[in-house]
């Protein structure tokens, strides 16, 4: 399903949940943030050439001009290799919730929380430099003697809107749900 | 007016000062913002960051309050920057529907910037001024040409005394039409007098007040060494904490500690078991608005011997309060009176001032009035465009004037770099707090309470997870603070201001 995120951007929101079954028991909520922008991309790229050749880079010294396209070439590479292109949530009951980041190159960053230390799902909101955003976040009881609650955010990268975040939080809650129930 | 009545308000409170601060305004704030909510409009709070309590919190009744990330710089006021923290306020006005922004206080940075923002964005303002001015000090013609820059554009201003509002009038330079005269309220519940906690061989004089030079302190001591040569019975308790407190310390160390108490700086809900242990207040203010602390110890059965200053004879009926020139003498010679008549017994009897005062100054009435001036205001005419905000300005002097038109300007133009940066559509709607659990129909919640959306029916299910948060935040240790503990008591305040709606 296509959403956009607190951007303006389209995202995307797969949900795996076997629905068929008489009770759910896992869930796998997976927002990905469409493909790489390639439009701003040589935007930038035309605007910059441009402004190169105005100042009449090339002429000027070699060594200018060779530190000027490493730079450049480091910063798309520092970009692409920490794009992070989707997030994934999967909730499995009675084991746990893991959370796993993908970057555009492939890598993934997974994150384990074990069913006894879940409290909950909650949408909250948190005040940004100059705006109010929903986010969804997992409640945890820490582990160590520390009472007390932890927040831990989820999907800081992708930014959906109340209106998605309402769709994962619902089929989030029906795996948790029984949880709550046995309280 | 039938089509009035069902008008929902929805209301964002705007100043520098609300709890944890505490103090009069703020109580202010909070009561009134608890009333309207059970009257059934939307109220929200705007204030800057307190310590560890900063982002969105939620108080009693489901008041929602921003604490905005924003530096103070004088007095726990915001640095006056007009156009820095535009943005933020623009997304919340839009994303909470505001369609009133109600600023407190003259001294607080952020109500003024708020209201002039809100009319930029086409919103209506309305500011309650809680304080009175001179006009010939330094600080006091700053202050008066910064609020009448201010309140040339605001819908309408609200003062708590009819000498509030002259002053209001003359220094703010608004029209006397714009402004109302709505005053203040206590919990005449709370206040109840209870004679059997008051000694009884003695006579117990209050005094209860930031100590400061506007209170009067400084008339203090030679009242207290008169009152206690003269009479040995008499003792005095004093309560409140400020610069001028080493003036009093002097008078106690010469008298005694058993004659004259300092206890310190008191929270608003330790006031009343402190006023009731004594026979009469004092009240020494050079300047006040409207004296809340006199009502409150009319309230709870006090005699009460007053300076005549500012809004003070206006408060209460004369046969209540005994008023005296702002002099030592004059003070004392109606101290010595309060206390023949206490000593004689011919004073009015507790419970009589109790029942007489009681249904004085009642925040369901407050409520009543300042509904009135929000419904007035909704149907207020007043162009918010750019070409009528301006000549608005021009009575506030040549340089002033200009140059708030160059701000003016200068913010209408971030306006549209907002908007097409942070369109409007761009924006999620805060779901509204549910105003009962069973609002949230039968259909829509499963069976332990968790909500189950339904596209047909989202504006019920978007206020089920208000209520989930609400009740996590709660558990939250962060919120804790909140039930423990307040100093404004939320929870037995409003079950007394249910029973008096």
């Amino acid at each position: 399903m296509a959403y956009r995120n607190a951007h303006g951007e389209l995202i995307y929101v797969d949900i795996k949940l076997k629905q068929y079954a008489s009770f759910k028991r896992a869930v796998e909520v997976c927002v990905s943030s469409g493909r790489i922008q390639l439009l701003p991309w040589i935007a930038y790229t035309t605007i910059l050439a441009v402004i190169a050749f105005m100042t009449q880079l090339h002429t000027l010294h070699l060594g200018w001009l060779c530190t000027a396209v490493v730079f450049q070439l480091g910063t798309l590479m520092y970009r692409v290799n920490g794009k992070i292109v989707s997030e994934t949530l999967l909730v499995v009951a009675g084991l746990g919730i893991q959370t796993t980041a993908t970057f555009y190159i492939g890598k993934q960053h997974t994150r384990f929380i074990p069913w006894g230390n879940i409290v909950d799902i909650v949408i909250a909101e948190t005040i940004t430099m100059q705006r109010v955003l929903f986010y969804m976040t997992l409640l945890v009881r820490e582990q160590t003697n520390m009472p007390g609650q932890k927040l831990i955010p989820l999907f800081l990268n992708t930014w959906p809107r109340l209106a998605c975040l309402q769709h994962i939080y619902s089929v989030c809650q029906d795996v948790l749900s029984p949880k709550c129930k046995e309280k | 007016m039938d089509y009035e009545e069902k008008i929902r308000h929805v209301i964002c409170m705007v100043s520098d000062f609300f709890y944890p601060n505490v103090g009069g305004v703020e109580e202010h704030i909070f009561q009134l913002s608890q009333c309207l909510l059970h009257r059934g409009h939307k109220v929200i709070v705007l204030t800057h960051v307190y310590g560890d309590r900063r982002g969105v919190r939620y108080m009693t009744n489901g008041l929602k309050v921003y604490y905005l990330p924003i530096q103070t710089f004088y007095n726990q006021s915001v640095l006056p920057t007009f156009i820095t923290w535009l943005p933020l306020v623009r997304n919340i006005f839009l994303r909470e529907s505001v369609t009133i922004v109600h600023g407190h206080s003259a001294f607080s940075t952020m109500a003024h910037e708020a209201m002039n923002l809100a009319r930029a964005m086409g919103l209506k303002s309305v500011f309650t001024d809680h304080s009175l001015f001179g006009f010939a000090d330094m600080s006091a013609i700053v202050t008066n040409n910064f609020l009448a820059l201010s309140l040339a554009d605001v819908n309408h201003c609200i003062c708590v005394s009819y000498v509030g509002k002259e002053n209001t009038v003359l220094r703010a330079n608004v029209e006397q039409e714009k402004v109302s005269v709505i005053p203040n309220a206590l919990d005449s519940l709370v206040f109840r007098p209870d004679p059997a906690k008051r000694p009884r061989n003695k006579i117990n004089i209050i005094v209860m007040s930031r100590l400061q030079y506007r209170k009067g302190v400084d008339l203090q001591p030679d009242i207290m060494r008169h009152i206690c040569q003269r009479y040995p019975q008499v003792n005095f308790i004093i309560g409140g904490d400020g610069p001028k407190r080493s003036v009093l310390e002097e008078v106690r160390d010469e008298m005694g500690a058993d004659r004259v108490r300092l206890l310190g700086a008191v929270p608003h809900a330790q006031v009343h078991s402190i006023l009731v242990t004594g026979h009469i207040f004092l009240n020494t203010s050079l300047t006040e608005a409207f004296c809340i602390a006199i009502c409150e110890a009319v309230c709870s059965g006090l005699q009460v011997v007053s300076t005549n200053v500012g809004g003070i004879p206006e408060v209460l009926p004369s046969h209540l309060i005994h008023l005296a020139y702002p002099t030592v003498k004059s003070l004392s010679q109606k101290l010595e009176l309060a206390i023949e008549l206490e000593i004689s017994g011919q004073r009015v009897e507790p419970w009589e001032m109790h029942s007489e005062a009681r249904d004085i100054y009642l925040w369901g009435d407050v409520v009543r009035r300042t509904e009135q001036v929000y419904h007035r205001v909704h149907r207020h005419q007043a162009s918010s465009a750019l070409i009528h905000r301006i000549p608005r300005y021009k009575k506030c002097g040549v340089v002033a004037g200009w140059f708030m038109m160059f701000l003016v300007t200068l913010q209408f133009l971030l306006l549209k770099v907002c908007d097409a940066l942070w369109p409007a559509k761009d924006i999620d709607l805060a779901p509204d707090y549910p105003t009962s659990f069973w609002s949230c129909g039968n259909g829509n919640v499963d069976r332990v309470g968790r909500p189950q959306w339904d596209d047909a029916d989202n504006n019920v299910a978007k206020s089920v997870v208000k209520r989930k948060q609400k009740s996590r935040h709660r558990n939250n240790r962060a919120a804790a603070s909140l039930s423990n503990g307040t100093p404004l008591r939320p929870d037995t305040s409003t079950r007394n201001l249910h029973r008096q709606l």
